[in-house]
């Protein structure tokens, strides 16, 4: 008959007994009840010169040391591997960034120099356009201002039809006037 | 076993000079980055960091068309960082600048020198020309690569019209956020026209350009307001024009001319046009010059007199129709009073004494409807005394004698516009009292302002008064008409349009105090249409050849007059009374010999060459005058009897 309780293993700490009687953790644990404290009720009545027993101890399965292992160096190869990608994608932005930013200085430096232009053309415009500029062109193309003109007056109300007689009458009789300021131009 | 020994005192000494080594730098980093680490931080901050202020384009300027009169334009200037250049190679810049920028190298040499801000610091930024880059100085600095010398971008002022309109506009001065007014418009108006600054911070790389993700602030600048003037561009160009021709043929020292309009107040032109002298032919006043039609006075002569008769009515001492007894030449005081031209007895109305111009005529009315303290009244209920407000700088109130210092002979020389003095601004603003019913407007040249936020803005003016009675205005207007018509100003007529005005003619004082033979400022003031006045004009020009104000000022009135109604699309006054006036003033004007017209382009030189030949004639003519043996072989001796200043009969 073979005991049981004798092939009790000792735990990973080189302890033999257990500690309060608890149970153990876990399918293959067993429970063992506390040792008795009377050596004569354990002892068996066919061996009385064999010595007494130690008193039995209580022991638990200990948890398998490389389980914990694992989850750790998976932890830390994900924390790693999370921490270059983020240090990567860190990078990467500043780096989009820098370049992003250099461009924004390549479109400012374009914007001014098209308000530049603008205001430039701007200005060579109004030189263009201005009174001094157009009589000076004139007169080099050799246009002269005129010396006789007329006055052309409306007879009539707003609403009124426009009459053909009216009107060169209105003509003729600015063409008089003209004739006679021009016989007497002092 | 020696062996060991010595391989163990090796790695000892190699273990103490390490140990060494490491403690050096290991002090030095202490040293560095604990007990200098702000201080160096702070100094590589301060290498990186640009805190540029950002200049604010100023407001433009326009006429009351809308045309670009002033406007900024941005362009580059060239600047050094002193600090950057070293003191040994200062005449190398100085050497290769002084060409692509033509600036003397012994001024640039100075200006590359290191100096330091007021705080203290190195001065970090001089500009070394404040004149604007061209495109090929640029890429000439560029070739050149002279570190610490760069460009900037900054507004640059442009006045695309060159000179119009210089002495109104004014001018501006840089400084060093911006430009300043300096004259003119952009002096009084330089609040306005001035923006607000802008800041910006970043830290800056070794080429200069931006470091992503530093520092910085950004403050955008705040462009300036705009200024709407009420000048007409084209307007203010045909009468600059005029007048410089004018001035060119007549000789003269200077000329002045205003238009304005009656009802607004509103200054469509005002230009003052120099003569010919050591700085070159006549030409029209630049931006340096002050802008005469506001700060100079002068004596308005006959102008004045329809102050005096005016009054007179308005107080009811005199109607048009009262008839003086008026001689040529009256006792004044201690003096005498006399007509320009010589004549007898006559019995003249006071329309007539203002057609004819009679200082005679004025003085006794004057005499008969006021005393000095009336006279002074007068004077100053026109405007006299006191500035148009007109919004130009510098404006001058004019000259005016205290009452009690008219003694016995101011009352009549101020009723004929002499012992006083006025701006051309305030004589013509008298007509376009008289133009507008008797109610003064106050004259303005800025009409609006626009800002980004509030828009256009119109500038409110100061309400007009009832400066004389309507029909008293009605019944003057009618007498200036018989000036031009029938009076001493025929050459002011304008075709289409009936005129009204005046003209002037002072003597000028001479160093010594007395009145010069000869040498007078004319004048010629009016307004038209003149039985529904939209637009009244001023020329006045100092010391002409042909002396008088209607044979001189009254043809370039005329010309501008006739310009400026048909740029404001004045309709032509009935066919019924334009052409009696235009009809009467030419046939007087023939009568007289007046030629009546401005003259342009090539005319100009052969009037100046024929004016010449006659001077030259007639000196001959004195010479062989007082000397019978000399023969006066070059010249005319049909000419010797023209006068050497001019060849115009005097008509006033």
């Amino acid at each position: 008959m073979t005991d049981l309780r004798a092939e009790r293993r000792p735990t990973i700490d080189g302890r033999t007994g257990v500690r309060g009687g608890a149970m153990t953790r876990g399918a293959a644990a067993l429970a063992f009840a506390p040792a008795p404290t009377d050596p004569a009720q354990s002892a068996p009545a066919t061996f009385p010169d064999r010595p007494a027993r130690p008193p039995r101890r209580h022991l638990d399965v200990a948890p398998n040391p490389h389980r914990g292992s694992r989850l750790a160096r998976f932890l830390v190869a994900v924390g790693i591997a999370a921490t270059v990608v983020c240090l990567f994608v860190i990078v990467a932005a500043n780096v989009v960034m820098a370049q992003q930013s250099y461009e924004l200085d390549r479109v400012r430096a374009q914007q001014q120099d098209a308000q530049r232009s603008n205001a430039e053309l701007r200005s060579e415009v109004a030189r263009l356009s201005s009174p001094s500029r157009i009589v000076t062109e004139a007169e080099r193309l050799g246009m002269i201002p005129a010396t006789d003109f007329g006055f052309v007056q409306s007879t009539g109300a707003h609403d009124a039809p426009v009459n053909g007689d009216a009107v060169a009458e209105t003509l003729r009789d600015t063409a008089e006037a003209t004739r006679a300021a021009d016989d007497s131009t002092p | 076993m020696r062996l060991v020994e010595s391989g163990r005192a090796r790695i000892t000494a190699l273990l103490v000079a390490f140990t060494l080594l490491f403690g050096v730098v290991a002090v030095r980093l202490v040293h560095l980055q604990v007990l200098s680490g702000d201080e160096l931080a702070r100094d590589a901050l301060e290498q990186r960091l640009v805190d540029r202020t950002i200049p604010a384009a100023r407001g433009t300027i326009f006429d009351r068309n809308g045309r670009d009169l002033a406007l900024d334009v941005p362009r580059e200037f060239v600047f050094v960082d002193p600090s950057m250049v070293r003191d040994e190679y200062r005449s190398e810049y100085a050497r290769r600048l002084a060409p692509v920028l033509g600036i003397d190298a012994i001024d640039l040499y100075e200006d590359l020198g290191a100096a330091t801000t007021p705080a203290g610091k190195p001065l970090r930024f001089r500009y070394l020309s404040r004149t604007p880059l061209t495109d090929r100085q640029v890429r000439q600095l560029d070739v050149l690569g002279l570190p610490g010398v760069a460009t900037v971008t900054e507004p640059d002022r442009d006045y695309p019209g060159d000179d119009l309109a210089a002495p109104i506009l004014g001018a501006v001065q840089r400084e060093q956020y911006g430009l300043k007014g300096l004259a003119g418009l952009e002096k009084v108006y330089d609040d306005e026209l001035t923006g607000t600054p802008g800041r910006v911070v970043y830290e800056r790389d070794r080429e200069g350009r931006e470091i992503p993700h530093t520092r910085r602030e950004r403050t955008p600048a705040v462009r300036g307001n705009d200024l709407i003037l009420t000048i007409d561009s084209s307007l203010q160009n045909q009468v600059e024009q005029t007048l410089v021709d004018q001035v060119a043929a007549q000789q003269a020292r200077r000329g002045i001319a205003i238009v304005i309009d009656v009802h607004t107040g509103d200054v469509l032109a005002m230009a003052t046009a120099h003569g010919a002298d050591a700085d070159g032919p006549a030409r029209p006043a630049d931006a340096e010059d002050r802008n005469r039609a506001v700060t100079d006075v002068f004596e308005p002569g006959s102008t004045n007199k329809i102050i005096t008769v005016a009054s007179a009515m308005d107080a009811a001492c005199v109607a048009p129709e009262s008839v003086f007894d008026v001689p040529g030449r009256m006792a004044n005081g201690d003096a005498f009073v006399s007509d320009d031209h010589v004549h007898g007895l006559e019995r003249w109305n006071t329309r007539t004494i203002i057609s004819e111009s009679s200082n005679v005529g004025t003085a006794m009315i004057a005499k008969q409807c006021f005393d000095a303290s009336g006279m002074d009244a007068a004077l100053r209920n026109f405007g006299y005394g006191s500035t148009s407000g007109v919004g130009l700088p510098d404006e001058e109130d004019g000259i005016l004698k205290p009452p009690d210092e008219y003694y016995s002979t101011g009352l009549a020389t101020a009723s004929f516009g002499y012992g006083m003095a006025a701006t051309p601004m305030q004589v013509l603003d008298v007509y376009t009292t008289i133009a507008n019913g008797g109610r003064s407007v106050q004259p303005r040249i800025v009409r609006a302002t626009v800002d980004d936020e509030r828009g256009r803005r119109e500038l409110e003016i100061a309400p007009g008064r009832q400066v004389v009675t309507e029909p008293t205005a009605t019944a003057m207007a009618d007498m200036l008409i018989g000036v031009v018509a029938t009076g001493t100003a025929p050459c002011a007529s304008v075709r289409g349009y009936e005129v009204a005005g005046k003209t002037g003619t002072a003597r000028k004082v001479g160093a010594d105090g007395r009145y010069l033979e000869g040498v007078n400022v004319a004048s010629f003031v009016g307004f038209a249409p003149a039985r529904a006045p939209r637009l009244a004009a001023i020329v006045v020009l100092d010391e002409p050849a042909g002396r008088y104000g209607g044979t001189t000022a009254a043809p370039v009135f005329a010309e501008i007059m006739q310009f400026a109604l048909r740029q404001e699309r004045v309709v032509p006054t009935a066919a019924s009374t334009a052409p009696a006036q235009w009809d009467a003033a030419a046939a007087i004007a023939r009568e007289r010999g007046n030629d009546c017209s401005v003259p342009h382009g090539d005319e100009i030189d052969q009037i100046l060459a024929d004016r010449a030949e006659r001077a030259r004639a007639a000196e001959l003519a004195a010479a062989a005058a007082a000397d019978p043996e000399l023969d006066p072989a070059d010249g005319d001796p049909s000419n010797a009897a023209d006068t050497v200043a001019g060849t115009d009969p005097p008509d006033e």
